[in-house]
């Protein structure tokens, strides 16, 4: 609607003739008159209708989504997409067929040459419900579950730098302004426990080159704020001024909050603004996360078994074994989308030795987190995703010998995997040529990702629209196909 | 020439003007029923001739009006023929109008030309109501008058009969055609012929309209037919108009699937890979799978209040009374007194979240009233065996999340009684591998979850 008059149609006849009234006695009557009129606006809505859309425009495979973001783009060449025959090309130069005048970062495109630099790991091969799945000697409790997993190679996207493929991955666009993928599940299905944000934010660091992550990722644009990202932080409070200051007793802080809305109740009548309403929503989500977050964060409830399919580090809050845990709490307690970010996979240079130690902090936490699901029966409607925001490309950056390389960043193709929710188990989908290069078929552009894991949610990628300065935008834009032969 | 357009567009006010004038003759004619006064037949005389003109205007209005091509069909074509009688039929009684009136100048007692005049009003009237009918039938769509009237009064050839499959059946004709008969084809047959497009037959679809062809085999986007239904309501351009009945979300999904696959009116149904939305509007798969509606009335205030102690009470998806009830929020208090207050929802219960809460074998009866249920989550609550067997008449379960619990394989004749489960999930439970192993060899079409699901080595 157009907000002036949306603004309009807000103002009551009431309030219209209390503010035209001159004088004080006219101005308090007026002021009585719209606080009765406030008594008579909240219940008598549907209980059973939840965020936007009111109900999943159909009935939800996966009920949450945990994202496992790899920061950074990891490379898809040492890890998932094995080429044998690259051994033989090593050090040779990269077809010109092959590359095709694609555009490279600046960080390359001074090279002279191209040189192929096949990875330097050994691959083993785990049976899945296929013919099997490739997986480096890097990530062998991940390999583990290869029975659950759908590994896609075909993945693709337009940007090629950091900021833009992150933003896009997550808001459907390479600039930053339209709502990250959780602030839409947000605001089309609603919350699914009223004592936690719908939708939380983990960081976890990394070991290698951390590029910059900001709270642009998990902004809500402009949807109404209470559906932006909650980021959970990684040391001390996990949520910053939750706990009340000394002396203030919950019962206080129950009176302050009451005064406050009030405050803001009568500041929204005169000024209509729905941020206001949104800023209530918010404060009353705070007291209620007083109780709620340190059950959540309490990790003494947890059984020793459980604690070490997470590995060593599940204690160390901020890591990413930690986040891994956390992000299955808040699954089980309605969380609707937890954003891990794993920060520290862009390895221009030095690439074997940093992502040794990367793989090594990422393998056994997000095994663990789906053997954890697994065993809990959590996997079949939870949805996992793990990938970066591009991959990396075959030939050297910098230097290459025989045990040393970088890469660069690589748009046209990269692998990702989703368990879990909805999708068919124990799966490869796509293909890529022998350089990994391009695309040979299977390719899935981040739209169609984006059309598949919302189709998985229930959601109808191309009705949950919002209209903004004019249009009806979706997280999809005009994109977007379902990837119907990975769903189960 | 614009001028000329512009003039035709006024039909539909100027037509208006006879149909006014040629019932307030009626009402004068019956007011002055006795009598033959020249002052009054000449005063009706002129009544008429107004009559006429605005007649002549309509007709030329409307002449014009198909020239341009607006419109066009059967009903256009009677319509006009009609509408031209109307306008002879009106010149006709002004003649009539004009020697009764000298008549009654001249001599008096009793005036046949008056009863002439009066007989062929009647006869006017009647052509022009049916004139008027045809020309609503166009503007308005076929059946707009008989929508809402009483049944004797609708046609009952409308209603199409489902299509029998038989081995050589059409998609189109299977699937495809229901659609655009059941949301084209009142404005665009070879009656109505809306926009010069007919599509009452694989024909008349191919020739397309006056805004070009109706589709392009193989492209979604050019093809005109998916760009008008994919228009906001609020366009006048959007198809079919705001005020008819709309498609459903599967049924545009087929259209497109039809156009994208080269919009075929020869593939076999035995040949081609359908996907989902086609098989949805398949007559005989409707049958195949239905969902049990729940019987009764969905309480909403019962709803309210539980929403009100922060339970998650959804429904499982738009236009479905079936419920998904989490207790996600209140996991860690709430127990058998509370999970009671959900007996008046019993039948709408579809899918049950109870993990982590207190609850025991004393909440049984409660969940076992769920006729409905299709998937229960019971991890780590504290349930045994005895508790579990009172489920084992909640016949349409599939997913049964049991892990974390105290049951063991004692509970193997009630899984087995759960005719349609598909999925159950033991791990840490008492039960044994062996017990697991029977349980899948007995139904291998369950997936069974337990401790050796997974271990995975490479090679």
């Amino acid at each position: 609607m157009d907000p002036i008059e949306e603004y309009c149609r807000n103002i009551t006849r009431r309030e219209f003739f209390s503010k035209m009234a001159v004088g004080a006695g006219a101005m308090a009557f007026g002021d009585l008159l719209t606080r009765e009129g406030l008594a008579a606006t909240p219940a008598d809505a549907n209980p059973l209708k939840y965020g936007q859309m009111g109900a999943p425009h159909l009935a939800p495979k996966a009920k949450r989504v945990i994202y496992l973001f790899q920061n950074g783009g990891p490379s898809q060449l040492d890890m998932f997409d094995y080429k044998p025959g690259l051994k033989d090309k090593f050090n040779l130069d990269l077809p010109d067929s092959v590359r095709q005048g694609q555009r490279v970062t600046g960080m390359t495109s001074g090279q002279s040459r191209f040189p192929v630099a096949p990875s330097i790991f050994e691959f083993k091969k785990y049976p899945n419900n296929q013919d099997g799945l490739w997986v480096s000697e890097l990530y062998p409790h991940t390999a583990s579950m290869a029975h659950e997993l759908c590994v896609m190679y075909g993945m693709n996207t337009d940007a090629i730098n950091h900021v833009p493929g992150i933003t896009f991955l997550q808001t459907g666009h390479q600039q930053s302004g339209r709502p990250a993928m959780g602030s839409w599940m947000s605001y089309g299905l609603g919350s699914a426990n009223d004592n936690l944000p719908s939708y939380v934010v983990m960081i976890s660091q990394g070991y290698g080159n951390m590029q910059a992550i900001s709270s642009n990722l998990w902004s809500s644009g402009f949807l109404p704020s209470e559906h932006q990202g909650i980021n959970f932080r990684g040391a001390g409070d996990p949520v910053l001024y939750l706990s009340d200051p000394k002396g203030v007793n919950r019962h206080d802080r129950r009176r302050m909050l009451d005064a406050v809305a009030d405050l803001n109740q009568e500041e929204y009548h005169k000024a209509k603004d729905d941020e206001i309403m949104a800023r209530i929503a918010q404060y009353e989500m705070a007291y209620r996360m007083q109780v709620s977050v340190p059950e959540l964060t309490d990790l003494s409830d947890e059984d020793d078994e459980t604690l070490a399919l997470y590995g060593p580090n599940v204690h160390t809050p901020g890591s990413y074994a930690y986040n891994c845990i956390m992000a299955r709490r808040m699954a089980e307690r309605g969380v609707r989308f937890v954003q891990l970010y794993n920060r520290g996979w862009d390895q221009h240079g030095n690439l074997p030795n940093e992502i040794r130690k990367q793989c090594e902090a990422s393998d056994q936490p997000q095994a663990g987190l789906l053997k954890d699901l697994k065993r809990r029966g959590m996997l079949d409607d939870t949805l996992v995703v793990w990938g970066g925001e591009f991959g990396r490309g075959v030939y050297s950056q910098g230097k290459l010998t025989e045990d040393n390389y970088g890469r660069d960043h690589h748009p046209k193709c990269f692998t990702m995997w989703m368990a879990g929710g909805g999708v068919k188990p124990g799966i490869t989908y796509g293909q890529t040529d022998e350089y990994s290069y391009n695309i040979l078929d299977g390719g899935i552009h981040v739209h169609d990702l984006h059309a598949t894991m919302f189709n998985l949610l229930g959601i109808n990628h191309e009705k949950l629209t919002y209209r903004y300065q004019g249009r009806d935008f979706r997280l999809t834009d005009v994109h977007g196909k379902i990837v119907k032969d990975i769903l189960a | 020439m614009d001028l000329v357009s512009f003039f035709g567009r006024l039909h539909p006010v100027v037509l208006h003007l006879p149909i006014g004038a040629l019932f307030t003759i009626a009402v004068a004619e019956l007011w002055l029923l006795r009598s033959s006064e020249h002052r009054e037949q000449r005063l009706l005389l002129l009544l008429y001739l107004f009559a006429f003109v605005t007649a002549l205007l309509s007709i030329a209005t409307g002449l014009i009006l198909h020239e341009e091509d607006v419109y066009g069909g059967s009903t256009l074509d009677l319509h006009e023929k009609l509408g031209i009688a109307t306008g002879v039929a009106t010149l006709l009684i002004c003649g009539l109008a004009y020697l009764a009136a000298r008549w009654a100048q001249r001599r008096t007692g009793s005036n046949h030309w008056v009863t002439a005049r009066r007989s062929g009003l009647v006869l006017t009237l009647g052509l022009i109501t049916v004139t008027g009918h045809y020309g609503g039938e166009m503007t308005h769509g076929k059946g707009f008058l008989t929508e809402f009237g009483p049944a004797f009064l609708q046609n009952k050839e409308e209603e199409s009969a489902p299509v029998e499959i038989e081995v050589d059946t059409t998609v189109f004709e299977a699937a495809i055609y229901p659609i655009i008969q059941n949301y084209c084809v009142y404005c665009h047959d070879d009656e109505t012929t809306k926009g010069k497009l007919r599509m009452d037959s694989p024909e008349a679809m191919l020739i397309g309209g006056r805004s070009g062809p109706l589709f392009i085999a193989g492209e979604i986007e050019n093809s005109l037919m998916l760009q008008r239904i994919h228009l906001p309501m609020d366009d006048e351009e959007h198809m079919p108009p705001a005020e008819k009945r709309q498609p459903s979300e599967e049924e545009i999904a087929a259209l497109a699937w039809w156009i994208e696959g080269g919009a075929s009116f020869e593939m076999k149904l035995s040949d081609a890979q359908l996907p989902e939305s086609i098989q949805a509007l398949l007559p005989s798969s409707a049958e195949d799978e239905q969902v049990l509606m729940p019987e009764g009335e969905l309480n909403l205030q019962v709803v309210q209040d539980l929403r009100e102690q922060l339970l998650t009470i959804q429904r499982i998806q738009q236009g479905d009374d079936r419920l998904w009830i989490s207790f996600n929020a209140v996991a860690t208090t709430a127990g058998d007194d509370f999970l009671r207050q959900l007996r008046p929802l019993g039948n709408f219960v579809a899918w049950l979240d109870l993990s982590r809460t207190q609850i025991t074998d004393a909440s049984m009866p409660v969940i076992a009233t769920m006729q409905n249920l299709e998937e229960l989550n019971l991890n780590a609550c504290r349930i045994n065996d005895a508790g579990l067997e009172q489920l084992s008449g909640l016949s349409q379960l599939k997913r049964l999340n049991l892990a974390g619990t105290q049951v063991s394989e004692a509970s193997l004749p009630v899984l087995l009684q759960l005719q349609s489960l598909e999925t159950v999930h033991l791990f840490q439970t008492q039960w044994s591998p062996e017990g697991a192993g029977l349980l899948r060899k007995i139904r291998p079409d369950m997936v069974v979850n337990f401790e050796d699901t997974h271990q995975n080595e490479g090679e």
